[in-house]
């Protein structure tokens, strides 16, 4: 298994290093927040398929309810999803071996370069580069 | 109209690069279709029966001279010459190639245009009154908002797979010319104190399988709480939605099924979870681009001419049809029939809408909108020059008098491309619009409206027509079903299926029986609907069954 971070590095893991982390999946999304961040400080949050985008409205949920939980993605994803899983609260995507092998090696990397990772409401991945409204608002004042 | 700052150009350049990578990722093997399709959806390209098809957005309808130029190269260059105008304000190219894709972005690009989530399970193109900003019954211009809606949406990070496509439409105006209601979001602009915009909000409202009608969500909705309570009832829907099941997957069975109390309860939850500082710039940016929308370069013109030059009864009767009083005196609405008799509804060829762009220039200030019947509008046309313009429209066969006639009719592309569909939805129109326009030059069918689907998914608005045609597949033959009654007006209603369905040459007689009933029996001043009501359903059922 591989962990991505934000800045498109990767690095393979041990499964064991991840036995205590709280695993979710869409089903127990009904869960309340309060249960889940009581029950440890890392939450892997299962994406059922690549075209399920609940664990996104979910991180940004759970982040917000508790910024110092650490959030994992996991599940079916494809690297065009890294830019959402990390606008959305995730602070890494664990890769399964299987999905690095059919994927090749660049390509979660390069999907995260070739992103368009600023938008209207979202700040750029890794730079100081503010929301393009926050921008705005800076050009506005100045 | 609304310009682009070097945020919103470096945007749609990025995004447009983005797809490039992502096609050829695909065109290498990198990416198998199933994985691709998502991403190729969310930019608008679907895969069709007999090619891919690029859907591009024209946000709330408003576009400029310049962009419908490049709307006519396209087509010439990448496409067989022509275009097909939607009922969601789009314009979809049926026949390009997966490797010129990026290259058409690109040149929208260069006009400030994009194909960005015109498809896929994302909240679609915003779309508006296309009559907005001109007309005479509009309390606020719906565009600002529909444009900070376009922002706020394009790319969101959590709402690109929701469980099922997501519309908005907003509206300013008494008359409701977007048909609000039947969107999965609604919203109606009013005036406020110091004219500060506030909102009512719709939810639930759509049409396909199960068509239902928008119910209020909350009224008196202030600018500064619009886009956290819209986020919130996104992420309510993206985490409740149903996923297992297509046809349920949309907001108006959440709403159904979950209860509008339940929703809103979770909605409040999730807001007072909400960090507002994303969306504090909001409130200044709806003042900034509403700026834009506010024409200050319409010159003054005379509301009547010295001398009247005699009208020709061709001028007289488009007049009467096609042109709408304008909030400017001297100045008049003009809206172009895309409706032939016998063409193809909200087809233009890239000749008609290269001279649709000149005419613009010469006749609009460079202004022109698409409607949801799928039609042009040129928003700002001195009376003095109707005459004018409709010489040279006359020339390039864009001089229909049927705006608001039953032929002037909805039809989606059905089973000539969509590869969803059950039934042919263009022959039938066309036979239609044939016939209809005949009974025009004897008998008023103003007030009516004819919309067609080739499937139940009903992108043709039939549920929302005085009479809507829906085309199926009843052991393996095209079968119509009739229904009547719908109208997608302020008071928005589903019409009922009348009873068992046509084949594809049935239909003409049954309409001109539905017509013949409606013709004898209202009463003056009553339009169909109000007929249909009154009578009911199963008298127009015997007119038309037992007349068989
Ligand atoms: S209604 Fe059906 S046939 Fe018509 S465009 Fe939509 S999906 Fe295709």
């Amino acid at each position: 298994m591989w962990l991505l971070k934000k800045d498109g590095n990767w690095h393979p893991i041990d499964a064991s290093e991840l036995v205590t982390a709280n695993r979710v999946t869409p089903e127990s999304f009904e869960g309340d927040l309060e249960h889940i961040a009581s029950t440890g400080q890392v939450v892997i949050i299962n994406f059922a398929g690549p075209n399920d985008g609940r664990g996104f409205s979910f991180a940004k949920r759970l982040k917000r309810y508790a910024p110092s939980l650490k959030l994992i993605a996991s599940g079916k994803l494809t690297p065009d999803h890294a830019r959402l899983c990390f606008q959305t609260g995730f602070d890494e995507v664990l890769l399964s071996d299987e999905l690095v092998a059919r994927q090749s090696a660049s390509a979660w990397k390069s999907a995260l370069e070739n992103s368009v990772d600023r938008t209207y409401l979202e700040d750029k991945i890794n730079s100081n580069l503010p929301s393009i409204w926050a921008e705005r608002a800076q050009e506005i004042n100045r | 109209m609304y310009v682009y700052d070097k945020h919103d150009q470096t945007f749609v350049e990025a995004r447009s690069q983005e797809f490039r990578d992502q096609v050829k990722r695909r065109l290498a093997g990198e990416l198998s279709e199933d994985e691709f399709k998502p991403m190729r959806l969310m930019n608008g390209l679907y895969l069709q029966l007999h090619a891919y098809m690029l859907r591009v957005a024209i946000p709330y309808g408003t576009l400029s001279s310049d962009q419908m130029r490049k709307l006519a190269y396209l087509a010439e260059k990448y496409d067989r010459g022509y275009g097909h105008f939607t009922t969601r304000q789009n314009i979809q190219y049926n026949w390009p190639k997966l490797v010129d894709v990026p290259d058409m972005l690109d040149e929208l690009a260069k006009v400030q245009m994009h194909a960005i989530q015109t498809s896929g399970n994302c909240i679609r193109n915003v779309t508006s009154d296309p009559f907005a900003g001109v007309a005479g019954d509009e309390w606020i211009d719906p565009r600002p908002t529909a444009e900070l809606l376009r922002q706020w949406s394009s790319l969101h990070p959590e709402f690109a797979y929701l469980p099922r496509k997501f519309k908005f439409a907003v509206t300013g105006a008494a008359e409701d010319r977007a048909a609000l209601k039947f969107h999965d979001i609604g919203l109606k602009v009013k005036p406020g104190a110091d004219s500060e915009p506030l909102f009512e909000i719709w939810v639930g409202g759509g049409q396909g399988r199960t068509p239902r009608i928008a119910v209020l969500f909350e009224d008196k909705v202030e600018l500064v709480d619009l886009l956290p309570k819209l986020d919130s009832m996104l992420r309510v829907y993206n985490l409740h939605g149903r996923r297992d099941n297509k046809y349920k997957a949309r907001i108006k069975i959440l709403i159904a099924e979950y209860g509008l109390e339940n929703y809103r309860s979770d909605v409040e939850e999730d807001l007072a979870l909400q960090s507002l500082e994303p969306f504090a710039p909001a409130v200044a940016e709806y003042h900034r681009i509403a700026k834009d929308f506010e024409r200050t370069d319409v010159p003054p013109r005379s509301v009547s001419s010295p001398k009247q030059e005699p009208q020709s009864p061709g001028l007289t009767a488009w007049i009467k049809q096609n042109v709408t009083s304008h909030k400017i005196a001297g100045y008049g609405v003009v809206s172009i029939s895309l409706k032939p008799k016998g063409g193809i509804p909200g087809d233009a060829t890239a000749e008609q809408m290269y001279a649709l762009a000149d005419l613009a220039e010469r006749f609009s200030l460079s202004e022109l909108r698409i409607t949801h019947r799928q039609n042009i509008v040129l928003p700002y046309v001195p009376a003095s020059d109707l005459a004018e313009l409709y010489e040279e429209l006359v020339v390039h066969g864009l001089a229909e008098d049927n705006v608001g006639l039953l032929s002037d009719i909805i039809a989606c592309p059905g089973l000539d491309y969509c590869a969803l569909a059950t039934a042919r939805s263009i022959p039938v129109a066309q036979t239609l619009s044939t016939r209809l326009r005949e009974r025009e030059s004897r008998e008023d069918l103003s007030g009516l409206t004819l919309n067609i689907s080739g499937c139940i998914n009903a992108c043709g608005h039939h549920h929302a027509a005085s009479i809507g045609i829906l085309g199926l597949n009843r052991a393996e033959t095209e079968n119509y079903q009739i229904t009547l009654g719908g109208s997608s007006n302020d008071n928005a209603s589903v019409g009922e299926i009348l009873g068992p369905g046509f084949s594809q040459e049935e239909i003409p007689a049954a309409v001109d029986r539905i017509l013949d009933f409606y013709q004898a029996s209202k009463q003056p001043d009553e339009n169909f609907n109000q007929v249909y009501q009154r009578l009911g359903k199963s008298a127009f059922k015997e007119a038309v069954y037992v007349a068989a």
